[in-house]
């Protein structure tokens, strides 16, 4: 039985605003083993990312525990690498300064660690870009520069907001290959939210379901799909029964209509 | 998996796309064409009109009066000159400064902001007389004015640029254990700069204008204290040709300043060449 890498226990979360209090979370309960690929699929504004920032230090939840490693999270989640929904590269630095960023503020090797970036660069496919500026690239380089930023440091957890949200759905496909592979050699804790069914199922070991606001998981499917997972997967007959269950569930709860 | 990755764009990163002619087109000649086209309008008005030099003294006139009062200006141009670096540099200083503590502190913002916004609506001519008694009769209170003026525009455009940074960033390098400090340095400062520049380029013109109203209201020297003399003697050929030098100052600085700026922000969207622009 691997150990627990996250857990989070009853944890709600409402924001005061001045049209009145916003319940974002709802008594959300769950627990990603280490090394494993989890996801939380759920309609927009249904508080996934809430959930993401709150179990990576960046916002305090209302109520309730949330735990990394075994230890309570009471600050930014030390040893975890988070992927935004946009890139949020500097534009004052270069494609390897952005990566980079992340070994100066944690103070580290910088020489060391510059090779491990230019190792990094090199495995998303953007070897001969480090001393390109993020406007040079298209989005789905900027996206893969900042998933190298949150591994530069070799994180046991990686956080990761709907990252390929913003991107078309060609470069998405493959961006979801590279990161299974990616994941596959170095067999990382990931949570990884989206709203897309099939890229959860694909990817996921478990997919969390979170039905709308205020958010709350509802059922955690596991997806039994064989790995390693190539294009075929996608044709694959417990693949597409799994999204179709998936699909009934959230159709259920009137996430998708 | 390689297969399209070589479909994806990436665009240009030169410059001068459109080559030397392009530069000189854009750069040189059409401001040239512009202030020629100026320059005969106001000789042929002159001339044709007949006017006196008193009244209006043609271009011609204007500058050749800059050269023949050359030792005038080298005598009196480097007092205001230093006089402009001096507020200008303490405005740069303290504006950077002040915009600092603002961002970094919600108390001393809701404290220093009032106080900056009544200092901006002083009318500095009408203190520059007291600023003499508590400075002396020298270069400090024109120093004081220069200062004054060019405070302002700095501290607005540093801090409005400090606090521009989305909040995925600061996230992003908090998520990275950041101390304050760190996230301040790493992401908010950086982010000023452009925002400092342009407040920069437009506070140089107020240090200009802030040392000349400083010598207006006493001075033995300095550019001001020339204006004023020929004001008194209806000597417009002289205040024609002080003026041609207070702007050529006032120019060279804006130059100086925007050329610093392009060193430091190379990356900044206004120094990109893309395609389809300087046609």
């Amino acid at each position: 039985m691997a150990e627990t890498t996250i857990l989070v226990e009853d944890v709600s979360m409402v924001f005061s605003t001045r049209d009145g209090d916003v319940h974002a979370l709802d008594k959300v309960d769950f627990a990603a083993r280490e090394g494993e690929f989890f996801s939380i699929l759920g309609p927009s504004g249904c508080g996934k990312s809430t959930l993401l920032r709150i179990i990576g230090g960046l916002l305090r939840p209302t109520a309730g525990r949330v735990a990394v490693n075994g230890s309570r999270v009471v600050g930014p989640t030390p040893d975890v690498g988070i992927v935004f929904q946009s890139p949020v590269l500097m534009n004052w630095r270069t494609v390897l300064e952005n990566v980079m960023l992340q070994a100066e503020v944690r103070h580290l090797n910088l020489k060391q660690y510059r090779e491990r970036a230019m190792g990094l660069l090199e495995m998303v496919g953007l070897a001969g870009f480090e001393d390109k500026y993020p406007y040079q690239l298209s989005g789905g380089m900027q996206q893969r520069a900042s998933i190298c930023r949150a591994l530069v440091h070799d994180p046991p957890l990686l956080l990761m907001d709907e990252p390929f949200g913003a991107l078309d759905a060609l470069t998405r496909e493959r961006m979801n290959l590279e990161l299974l592979r990616i994941w596959e050699a170095s067999r990382k804790t990931v949570l990884f939210i989206t709203h897309s069914i099939p890229e959860a199922v694909f990817l996921s070991d478990r997919v969390a379901i979170m039905s709308p606001r205020p958010g709350h998981l509802d059922e955690i499917a596991s997806t039994r799909l064989p790995r390693p997972r190539t294009m075929a997967t996608m044709e694959d007959e417990t693949f597409v029964k799994t999204v179709g269950t998936i699909r009934r569930s959230l159709k259920q709860e009137g996430s998708i209509d | 998996m390689n297969v399209g990755r070589q479909t994806e764009t990436v665009r240009p990163a030169g410059r001068a796309r459109a080559g030397w002619g392009g530069f000189l087109t854009a750069e040189i000649l059409y401001p040239a064409v512009a202030v020629t086209l100026l320059l005969t309008v106001w000789q042929l008005t002159v001339v044709v009109l007949d006017l006196r030099p008193t009244f209006l003294p043609s271009p011609t006139a204007a500058f050749s009066k800059v050269f023949r009062s050359y030792d005038t200006f080298v005598t009196h141009a480097p007092v205001t000159i230093f006089e402009i670096v001096g507020g200008y540099a303490l405005s740069i200083v303290l504006g950077v400064a002040t915009a600092f503590v603002m961002v970094w502190s919600r108390v001393m913002e809701k404290i220093v902001s009032p106080i900056l916004v009544f200092l901006q609506t002083i009318p500095y001519i009408s203190v520059a007389p007291l600023l003499i008694i508590w400075f002396g009769f020298n270069i400090a209170p024109k120093i004081v004015v220069s200062f004054l003026m060019s405070y302002f525009p700095i501290v607005v455009a540093t801090a409005a640029g400090m606090n521009a940074v989305e909040n995925d960033m600061i996230d992003m390098v908090r998520s990275m254990s950041a101390s304050k400090w760190q996230v301040f340095w790493k992401s908010r400062f950086p982010n000023s700069l452009p925002y400092f520049f342009s407040g920069a380029k437009i506070a140089v013109a107020f240090a200009t204008s802030g040392a000349i109203v400083g010598e207006y209201v006493g001075a033995d020297y300095g550019l001001g204290y020339l204006i004023v003399l020929s004001n008194s003697d209806t000597n417009s050929e002289l205040l024609f040709a002080t003026i041609i030098v207070v702007s050529a100052i006032g120019v060279g600085f804006f130059w100086l300043i925007h050329w610093v700026e392009k060193l430091c922000i190379p990356w900044h969207v206004a120094f990109r060449e893309e395609e389809g622009r300087a046609r």
